[in-house]
């Protein structure tokens, strides 16, 4: 299905694997998927960077052979912030979990949009915080069951991508591990974009989401996310009540409001 | 160079722009806003760049992005957001990250006093950050030491591949006085070293003979990895035992077999003195002020004024101190230099504390008529 | 100029008092390399209510920075005369609004001008403090007034420059 770039193995770091994932998780599908968009568009391993956080997808750093920085839990954007404010010409990836961009991370995600800081955000929703045993995080469907809600999940969802929209990002985008051509096609737009862009990925924690939640080992997950996930014309048009079983998959938004180090650099040239 | 009228807080901002600094990334807090305000107007001049970030957090986090990108980068703060900046503080030791996060002690804990001065964090810039770890901290006096031990930071921060704090209080960073600005040619200026080998065998984590690594910045050939976790040479984590401890050991060594290079403390007063008073900070001007009413009156009496607070001078203060009966510390909060001094003269001098911790700058009367009625 | 000038420049926020003293260090220090130490009111403070500005000038260098007794005192309110006029050493001089409603303590020489009136009529209210620094340098020659101006260059641009001057000036003329 997809054509794989010969420079591909450049961006693997070989000796590093097998990777710590479990069986049937959609990190490494991610991982996979970033690392052939980079390839497709020419940017070096040089010239690209893969910033995380902690949790699961953190752990993605230790895979490739590009340039890595991991931080502390949910400030990811905020070093890449840094990072892209001292090299505007390196192509920044980050790649953060649920709770990372979506708790402890939110505001900086917030802002990192707003600013319109030159990064393309992945976010890995597995509905869970898997490094640390299942527990529940913002981005986790209402009446969830995980380690810490037992009983199903009180507070409502949180829609990271609308969240970003109205913050000003250039590109939005949802799909999930299961459509994986649309998920590549989404990562290489988002990192062709110049500005804050983001795709949100919705992915498959079969060791505590799926079990938890009894939908089953990872092939199971992967056709729930199949009929749960549907396109955002289709969920549009489906009244309030049928929405709720689903969500949706597609482009939010693509425009192209001026990055803040270009913005930045052009506003104080003028005042010298 | 040139003679300039200006506060702390400028001095501090200029120290940083002649040693090279050219981000800044912080969050408004008083006493520090004419130190941000001045990086906001004077680095875009420079092709620097000021960022006002969402909070201290983000501050200290787009900071350590900055410097792995090969800035010199800096930030500062006052107490809440010297207490948000601890973890990424912590990580920027364990990353090995060279900065500069200026400090201005507010009288302290919880919000605290906001305009009023205070020693009270000195303990916590040795500690605030989980884990084992070593820090540099310096401690201005004077305006003029602010500006020189701020050159003198981002030195030490890209000579040890490390973070550096230079701790200064609200009265200080308001205080103006005559300043001797040197240009940044007439400074000695160390910059980040470049990897020395080709990519291939390039390891950012490799250490040198001195123990430190070489941090090639993000986007050249040099591929740079670069995780809080512990990590071996190549940037990759790690859980290993003998190399989590052989890491853990480099940071500290890196810094504490080469303390000769930290800036000493100076001294003031008689040699050889059977009274010595021990301080820093804005504290150190009125317990110099108070030695030299005191030699005055007849007391054999000397001051040694900190330069380094951490990692603490313990033999610079073990070499003054050696004829020394009486050993007064003088500090604006409630003993925690003075604990580090009496953990190392026990038993060879007496440690007595002068301490103030009411908003007020301790004057030197008080320190004064202390020292007199414990020495009668 | 003697050794050392330890001055107190006291009113109400608004009034300069910390520019005033800013410029007047800066002036000294144009003048000879004097050592000078400057502090200010913040926070709250200096937007409003009694407001204070302290500047130690000195051959020698300074090392305890802090006014705690003063060689001159400048009071610009009633306020500010009650609450420092006790800070003056005996062999110091009160200087102050000769409008504002104090009973002179009379322990050490003060001199009194309508500073207050003066700023009005030159349409300049805000130019308050470095109109009565005309005054206090005529009277104590701590520096010439040629510095000071010069310093005034430094931190002003026409047309509040020519403004300030010519209230430095009239300070000058009171006396």
């Amino acid at each position: 299905m997809l054509g794989i770039p010969d420079s591909y193995s450049d961006y693997v770091a070989w000796e590093q694997l097998p990777h710590l994932w479990c069986a049937g998780c959609g990190h490494g599908i991610i991982l996979k998927g970033i690392i052939l968009s980079l390839g497709e568009l020419d940017i070096p391993p040089h010239k690209a960077l893969l910033a995380s956080g902690i949790g699961c997808s953190g752990r993605a750093g230790d895979y490739v052979a590009c340039h890595r920085f991991q931080g502390t839990h949910g400030r990811s954007l905020a070093f890449a912030t840094g990072i892209a404010a001292a090299q505007p010409d390196l192509t920044i990836v980050a790649l953060l979990g649920d709770g990372d961009a979506g708790a402890i991370g939110g505001n900086h995600l917030i802002h990192a949009t707003r600013r319109n800081i030159n990064i393309t955000t992945v976010i890995t929703n597995n509905y869970n915080y898997g490094m640390t045993g299942g527990q529940f995080s913002p981005l986790t469907p209402e009446n969830s069951i995980t380690s810490t809600s037992r009983s199903g999940k009180t507070e409502s969802i949180m829609d990271v991508c609308s969240l970003v929209a109205e913050a000003g990002a250039n590109y939005v985008a949802r799909t999930t591990v299961y459509h994986v051509g649309e998920m590549h096609k989404f990562f290489k737009e988002a990192i062709s974009t110049k500005g804050f862009s983001l795709v949100e990925v919705i992915s498959p924690c079969p060791t505590y989401y799926g079990r938890y939640n009894k939908i089953g080992n990872s092939p199971e997950m992967l056709n729930w996310l199949k009929e749960k996930a549907i396109p955002l014309e289709k969920y549009n048009s489906l009244s309030q009540e049928e929405k709720q079983n689903f969500v949706w998959r597609g482009k939010l938004i693509q425009r192209s409001r001026e990055d803040f180090i270009s913005k930045y650099k052009k506003q104080q040239s003028a005042v010298k | 160079m040139k003679n300039m009228f200006i506060q702390g807080n400028e001095a501090c901002a200029l120290g940083a722009i002649n040693a090279g600094a050219r981000f800044y990334a912080g969050y408004p807090i008083s006493p520090v806003n004419e130190l941000s305000e001045f990086c906001s107007q004077e680095l875009p001049k420079l092709g620097g760049i000021y960022i006002q970030m969402e909070d201290e957090i983000g501050g200290i986090a787009a900071v350590i992005g900055a410097s792995l990108g090969g800035m010199k980068a800096f930030t500062a703060t006052s107490g809440p957001g010297f207490s948000l900046m601890q973890e990424n503080l912590g990580y920027a030791v364990m990353a090995e990250v060279p900065l500069v996060l200026i400090h201005v002690q507010r009288y302290g804990l919880g919000t605290g006093v906001a305009t009023k001065p205070g020693q009270q964090d000195m303990l916590q810039a040795r500690w605030g950050t989980h884990g084992d770890h070593p820090i540099i901290a310096l401690v201005p006096s004077t305006v003029q030491e602010c500006f020189d031990l701020t050159v003198q930071a981002f030195n030490l921060a890209e000579r040890f591949s490390s973070p550096v704090l230079l701790l200064t209080d609200a009265a200080i960073a308001h205080l103006r006085e005559r300043v001797i600005i040197k240009d940044a040619e007439e400074l000695n200026i160390i910059n980040r070293k470049t990897p020395s080998v080709s990519p291939d065998e390039y390891l950012p984590y490799a250490p040198d003979e001195k123990g430190i690594p070489t941090l090639a910045p993000y986007g050249g050939r040099h591929i740079l990895r670069v995780t809080g976790l512990f990590h071996d040479e190549r940037g990759y984590s790690t859980s290993n035992p003998e190399k989590c401890r052989k890491l853990l050991e480099r940071l500290h060594n890196k810094i504490l077999n080469h303390q000769k290079e930290l800036p000493p403390p100076k001294y003031y007063g008689k040699d050889g003195a059977e009274i010595i008073l021990i301080s820093y900070g804005i504290s150190a001007r009125s317990a110099r002020e108070a030695v030299e009413r005191g030699i005055k009156k007849g007391i054999n009496m000397g001051m040694i004024n900190l330069q380094t607070v951490w990692p603490f001078p313990e033999e610079h203060i073990l070499n003054l101190c050696n004829k020394a009966e009486k050993i007064f510390v003088v500090e604006l909060n409630m003993g925690q230099i003075t604990g580090e001094i009496q953990k190392i003269l026990k038993g060879q001098a007496e440690v007595i504390p002068i301490l103030r911790y009411d908003t007020n700058v301790i004057t030197p009367s008080e320190i004064l008529d202390k020292i007199e009625s414990v020495v009668k | 100029m003697k050794t050392r000038w330890d001055i107190m420049l006291a009113g109400s926020g608004g009034q300069g008092l910390g520019v005033a003293g800013n410029i007047l260090g800066r002036a000294a220090i144009i003048y000879k390399n004097y050592y000078a130490a400057h502090n200010q009111s913040y926070g709250a403070r200096a937007r409003g209510g009694l407001n204070q500005s302290t500047l130690i000038i000195s051959k020698d260098e300074i090392i305890y920075p802090f006014v705690k007794e003063a060689d001159l005192l400048l009071a610009l309110t009633s306020e500010a005369y009650k609450k420092y006029e006790p800070m003056v050493k005996d062999s110091g001089i009160i200087i102050y609004d000769s409008n504002i409603a104090v009973e002179p303590a009379g322990r050490v020489k003060e001199y009194s001008f309508p500073f207050a009136e003066e700023a009005k009529k030159l349409g300049h209210p805000l130019g308050i403090t470095l109109l009565a620094l005309g005054t206090v340098l005529k009277i104590t020659e701590i520096i010439p007034p040629e510095p000071f101006i010069k310093a005034l260059n430094e931190f002003f641009k026409s047309p509040a420059l020519e403004l300030n001057i010519k209230s430095f000036q009239r300070g000058m003329e009171l006396v």
